[in-house]
């Protein structure tokens, strides 16, 4: 059975948690300010099907921000578990 | 949240960019004066009635394309574009993160450790979803502005080719009816050489056409303008006898066109007194320290001069091949007739059919004045005929030319080299930048914008407002304030120019002014109008 030394397991989440954290800011910017084409200057078939999508990316990215929070979250909740 | 799956690709039908119309178009009033921003810095006399709100959204086509689409729409491609190459690499960032969590496998590990390996995996997949999204959403706006430009593009074949034939097929007509014609404009002639005290024939048409500025000023009017300098050759081929269908196809391989038109206004044009090139001359009026540089295209167009037509600016920087940029003024008379005035509508036709005519020598005697060798690198920038000229420098290859910018350039069917930085601006109810025919080149940034947006009432101080230079001082403004990459670039690359080498230590900054003069040929030599002489006073 594979075993891990405390002080390594938790030298790797905090690592884990210090590169989650930038990725976490890009994609919590991303989802609360999505790209958003104006409707007033593009009208037509292809606008409204573009605006579809952009409401599918909006999806993801809010998806993405919360898969990330998550990790964040549970590698925080890890590191505490392991103690100081 | 699951990660959503991409839907399949959107119908991408016809689609339009338009902007609504309030009221309307046509309505025309006197702005008041209170109502114009502080910073305008419109030349002495030049009337303020523009301003940047009162035009349309700015249409970029960038160099290289014939892709046009709003400024906004090139912005949101450029923002979908750095999101999906952002969302790559955390994709990539958190694909390493998963590879390299030694707990997944340890069973002693926390269950929260554990737990953040299923969440990462999960983060992978969203993320990448995401970007699959960008990447779909880019490929359909710009397979959107395709397909629309496609479809412009052909309605504008059509339409060139409806003005082709109609031409062809009216140049026998006119051929019929010459002896009427004839009696019909000997008659207008006579009338011309009657008394008119006081201009009031003149006066006449100035008033009607100020009273009514919507004539001329419109997208349709600047089409119908287009269409007829197109169909123009083709009318004059089949005058002269050349067969219908003969006509057409000269027209249709190139071999007739603006140009030639323009050429033969300047063949029969001497013939009754107008249209005749002279030798030019040119005064250095004043020489001058300046400080800064221009930024932005707003400053640009305001150092563009007038009454002295050229101003000339010497960027000196040690350790530097000196730089220049060469400010081009426009019209500044459109008597037919070729008197003292270089930069006139001989200048003008004569440009339009890629002549060397006087505002271009007069340019060039300016440019040896002030130093400028053929290796120098050279920026040009210019309004309306001084964009013509400029553009005819440019792409005249006895210029190291780096950047142009032009405004209300008749100037479309002038070939440029690769490798400029620049644009040519150009309002969309401005039927002059017309009179040069299509937008045949494509080495330059295309930057287009309607002055008065449908419903804004059309001031009355000039007949052709959309082509004032306070008119293209909002499109400037418009550009200066572009959120497109397509715009940004090319505007900091026309600023680079001239600050790279206002910024360092050590540099100067020379500021030459022009006044160019035609000279009457020399009665009894033969007349060669290329030989000019320049005069140089210096600092005045």
């Amino acid at each position: 059975m594979p075993t891990m030394d405390p002080g390594a397991l938790r030298a790797a989440l905090e690592r884990q948690a210090t590169e989650l954290a930038p990725i976490s800011r890009v994609l919590a910017a991303a989802a609360a300010f999505p790209p958003r084409l104006s409707a007033d200057e593009w009208r037509g078939e292809a606008a409204e099907a573009c605006l579809r999508l952009e409401d599918d990316l909006r999806l993801a990215l809010a998806a993405s921000d919360n898969a990330v929070s998550a990790a964040q979250r549970s590698t925080r909740a890890a590191i505490s578990e392991l103690g100081g | 949240m699951g990660a959503p799956v991409p839907p399949p690709g959107p119908p991408l039908g016809p689609d339009i960019f338009e902007t609504p119309a309030v009221v309307p178009h046509g309505g025309h009033t006197t702005m008041s004066h209170a109502k114009l921003p502080p910073d305008f810095t419109a030349k002495p006399g030049v009337h303020r009635a523009t301003t940047p709100e009162m035009g349309g959204p700015l249409l970029v086509t960038p160099a290289g394309t014939t892709m046009v689409a709003t400024d906004r729409l090139h912005a949101h491609l450029d923002q979908l574009g750095s999101l999906r190459a952002q969302l790559e690499a955390e994709r990539r960032t958190l694909i390493g993160l998963e590879a390299e969590a030694p707990w997944a496998a340890v069973p002693d590990a926390p269950a929260a450790a554990r737990r953040s390996v299923i969440e990462v995996q999960a983060a992978v997949v969203a993320v990448r979803s995401a970007a699959a999204l960008g990447g779909r959403l880019v490929a359909a706006l710009r397979s959107a502005i395709a397909d629309y430009d496609a479809a412009e593009q052909k309605a504008l074949r059509r339409a060139d080719r409806q003005a082709a034939i109609l031409g062809a097929e009216l140049g026998p007509v006119l051929r019929a009816l010459l002896p009427g014609l004839m009696v019909v404009g000997g008659i207008a002639f006579l009338g011309s050489k009657m008394p008119d005290p006081g201009g009031a024939r003149a006066e006449a048409v100035r008033k009607f056409l100020l009273t009514h500025p919507g004539l001329i000023t419109s997208p349709r009017f600047v089409e119908a303008v287009r269409l007829f300098a197109s169909g123009l050759d083709e009318a004059t081929s089949s005058f002269l006898g050349v067969p219908v269908p003969v006509a057409i196809a000269l027209g249709a391989t190139g071999i007739t066109g603006v140009r030639s038109s323009s050429r033969g206004l300047l063949t029969v044009g001497p013939l009754l007194g107008l249209f005749r090139e002279t030798p030019v001359q040119v005064e250095r009026m004043s020489t001058a320290q300046i400080t800064h540089p221009p930024i932005g295209a707003v400053q640009r167009l305001d150092r563009v001069p007038e009454v002295n037509q050229l101003r000339i600016e010497q960027y000196e920087a040690p350790g530097q091949p000196t730089r220049y940029v060469v400010y081009v003024g426009p019209t500044e008379t459109f008597s037919p007739k070729a008197d003292h005035e270089p930069w006139d509508l001989t200048s003008d036709v004569g440009g339009v059919g890629g002549m060397d005519v006087g505002a271009f020598r007069a340019s060039e005697l300016a440019m040896h004045d002030a130093g400028i060798r053929p290796d120098d690198q050279v920026q040009f920038v210019g309004f309306s005929e001084g964009g013509l000229i400029a553009t005819m420098l440019a792409g005249s290859g006895e210029w190291n030319a780096k950047g142009l910018e032009t405004f209300g350039a008749p100037a479309g069917n002038i070939a440029l080299p690769d490798g400029l930085s620049g644009m040519a601006v150009r309002n969309t109810d401005d039927f002059i930048p017309a009179l040069g025919g299509p937008q045949l080149d494509h080495h330059l940034l295309q930057v287009e914008r309607r002055a008065f947006a449908p419903g804004t009432p059309l001031p009355t101080y000039h007949a052709a407002p959309a082509h004032q230079r306070d008119a293209y001082m909002a499109s400037a403004a418009a550009v200066d304030a572009a959120t497109s990459n397509a715009v940004r670039e090319q505007n900091a690359a026309l600023d680079a120019f001239t600050a790279d080498y206002a910024d360092q230590p050590g540099s100067t900054v020379t500021a030459m002014t022009y006044h160019a003069i035609r000279v009457p040929p020399d009665p009894p030599a033969p007349v060669d109008p290329r030989v000019a002489e320049v005069s140089s006073s210096g600092a005045r």
